[in-house]
């Protein structure tokens, strides 16, 4: 009789087990809904429902010395009226974390190096993301030798939409690095737009 | 009385591992979705969610999404990933 009690008592716990795995892999509301904010936050960038929504600084605007676009207006604020929801917003709007908010930005290499040992993207979103980066790198290169058709306003909201996808896809699982990564945009955007320190990334 | 103790104990202990790899299994499927999901949205589809995928072979995949679209997921020589409505 004993023995049978036992086994029950053995076996409701690995149900109960196996079914508390089961939750969690699938983002149920009862696990606070993880997953659920990527969703949606990448369906509606997917659908054009958002723009960039990382609101350029007074820094954003300095123009890189060869500018091919030297008449081009300064940088207009890409539309944050729709984002909203979806904006990382500012670091003391955050508290999802306990993130060190006086870490210094991460450069290119770290960054890199971070995103392929994250556990937070698959095999498929590391090397999309890969791949859209290289994609900007590469305008970026053809805009510091005089030879793009974008003007830096434009390399600008592409540089945004990119990082917000980067940003909403960490939330979740790397939220460290989603933060981190938030915090360091201006410091890429301006190794993005000075031609010596691009220069200086291509070559490494 | 020792050795039928010994047989629940077994069969307890397999029951544990069985129903604990049903879930590990679970786990990845979810995480494959996930990924699906992230890149067909990256690459600017419509897609909802990833209600079912098949796996064709090494990184090349068959989604359907609750849109009812459905892509082939693949990755292709030059080391890009391909996302092709079908």
């Amino acid at each position: 009789m004993g023995q049978i009690a036992i086994i029950l008592a053995v076996l409701l716990v690995a149900t109960e087990a196996a079914g508390w795995i089961s939750e969690n892999s699938r983002g149920q509301p009862g696990n606070g809904g993880k997953g659920t904010i990527i969703e949606s936050t990448m369906t509606r960038i997917a659908s054009g429902d958002i723009t960039p929504s990382v609101a350029p600084t007074t820094a954003e605007t300095t123009e890189p010395t060869p500018s091919p676009e030297s008449a081009a207006p300064t940088v207009p604020a890409p539309s944050t009226e729709s984002a909203t929801p979806v904006e990382p917003a500012d670091e003391e709007q955050r508290p999802k974390t306990n993130v060190g908010a006086s870490q210094p930005p991460l450069n290119l290499a770290e960054l890199e190096k971070r995103i392929r040992e994250t556990d937070a993207l698959g095999f498929f979103t590391k090397l999309s993301l890969k791949n859209q980066v290289d994609s900007l790198l590469s305008r970026f290169n053809a805009y510091h030798k005089g030879k793009s058709d974008l003007s830096i306003a434009q390399l600008r909201e592409r540089y945004n939409l990119l990082l917000l996808k980067l940003v909403s896809l960490l939330e979740d699982d790397d939220a460290q690095l989603s933060h981190d990564i938030f915090t360091s945009r201006e410091a890429i955007w301006k190794v993005l737009v000075d031609p010596e320190q691009f220069a200086q990334l291509q070559e490494s | 009385m020792k050795k039928t103790a010994t047989i629940t104990v077994g069969l307890a202990l397999a029951a544990v591992l069985a129903l604990g790899s049903v879930g590990i299994a679970d786990e990845h499927e979810e995480a494959v979705k996930k990924d699906l999901f992230a890149v067909i949205t990256l690459e600017g589809h419509p897609c909802g969610v990833v209600t079912s995928f098949t796996r064709q072979g090494e990184a090349d995949y068959i989604v359907v999404c609750q849109t009812g679209d459905r892509y082939h997921v693949r990755l292709v020589p030059e080391g890009r990933v391909s996302v092709q409505k079908l």
